[in-house]
């Protein structure tokens, strides 16, 4: 039970956790009102409502994820399923020219994710008893599509852990 | 404002932890679940005011603040609790695992700090707050006023010694 929470909420995360990633790779972001500035201002064409899809499969693999406008020039993102819950914060470090994602879920795991290219994150999933590395991918395929994979090490070895797809509702 | 803010969500997430401080296995709601939501602690769900008292610290006196924390179920029977304050917002999971008789809490912010506390008798949780990989150990105290109140003094250990930053009541409505 506790692993298949983990599991989904570890994809759950991770689109939302590279969600942003797309947008350096699209151009100019869809017309709307700038509500994040600066290297956050990446994050302009996510802001809304997606609906995601993907392994692994598990009767909560649809979730719905919303990012919007938080305070200090971040971007809050939560993800909802059934069963799963994972919320967050998307911000960018100045100082050391970092984007950051830092979120936790309901099932008590909490997630820290950096990237300097926009297109490759690590990070850890930690929870009360043990730390996990992540690493992970995002590839744009529409404005309105973008799709995840993320990668887990456990016991020194990496392993897939999931490959999602979301849509712009 | 950096250094009350962080405060801010140490405490007020804390304080949401406070929903399980008097609870016992036995009274999970979650029937075969790893986790639930302690029944006699339904009257947390809803909108608070807190009050923050922050003690002098970094050659700043001692200064208030102000937020709004609103608490609502979330899946598996645990609490999730949504933070507003001045230039700031954080979220947090509660839960309690009835096989280890553990309570917890997850915090994110929008500072980039990440925060996991737990405890086993339901009255002080200790725990770490990270913050781009720099780890600090937290503690909170909590106590139930009443239906309508709630208390809580976060501490955070600095060089081997407890040292309490902040004393927060929360009102309901």
């Amino acid at each position: 039970m506790r692993i298949a929470a983990v599991v989904a909420a570890t994809s759950v995360a991770t689109v939302a956790a590279l969600g942003f990633a797309s947008h350096a790779w699209a151009g100019p972001p869809p017309t709307a009102p700038p509500n994040v500035i600066g290297p956050m201002s990446s994050f302009q064409y996510l802001l809304g409502t997606w609906s995601c899809v993907g392994k692994p499969k598990t009767p909560a693999s649809t979730t719905k994820v919303t990012f919007s406008p938080a305070s200090d020039n971040t971007v809050q993102f939560q993800s909802k399923s059934t069963a799963t819950s994972t919320i967050g914060y998307f911000g960018y470090d100045a100082v050391a020219k970092l984007w950051w994602s830092a979120s936790v879920d309901n099932d008590g795991v909490r997630y820290y994710q950096s990237s300097k290219n926009w297109q490759n994150y690590s990070g850890v999933m930690e929870t009360k008893d043990t730390t996990f590395p992540l690493q992970s991918s995002m590839t744009r395929i529409t404005y309105t599509k973008y799709r995840t994979v993320t990668f887990e090490q456990v016991d020194g070895t990496w392993a897939q852990s999931s490959d999602v797809t979301c849509v712009k509702l | 404002m950096r250094r009350s803010s962080t405060i801010i969500c140490v405490c007020i997430a804390a304080f949401s932890i406070a929903t399980f401080r008097s609870a016992s296995a036995d009274d999970s709601m979650s029937s075969g679940s790893t986790m639930g939501l302690p029944k006699d602690h339904q009257y947390l769900i809803g909108t608070w005011t807190c009050d923050v008292q922050l003690a002098a610290m970094g050659g700043q006196g001692p200064t208030t603040d102000h937020g709004t924390m609103t608490i609502a179920l979330s899946p598996s029977m645990t609490l999730h609790s949504h933070v507003v304050a001045k230039d700031y917002m954080s979220d947090s999971y509660q839960g309690y695992v009835t096989k280890t008789k553990t309570h917890w809490i997850a915090s994110s912010d929008t500072q980039g700090n990440t925060t996991l506390e737990t405890s086993m008798n339901g009255s002080v949780f200790t725990g770490t707050t990270w913050q781009a990989g720099a780890a600090t150990p937290t503690r909170d105290t909590q106590s139930k006023i009443s239906d309508t109140k709630i208390h809580d003094v976060t501490e955070f250990k600095m060089n081997g010694k407890w040292s309490k930053l902040a004393d927060v009541v929360c009102t309901k409505g």
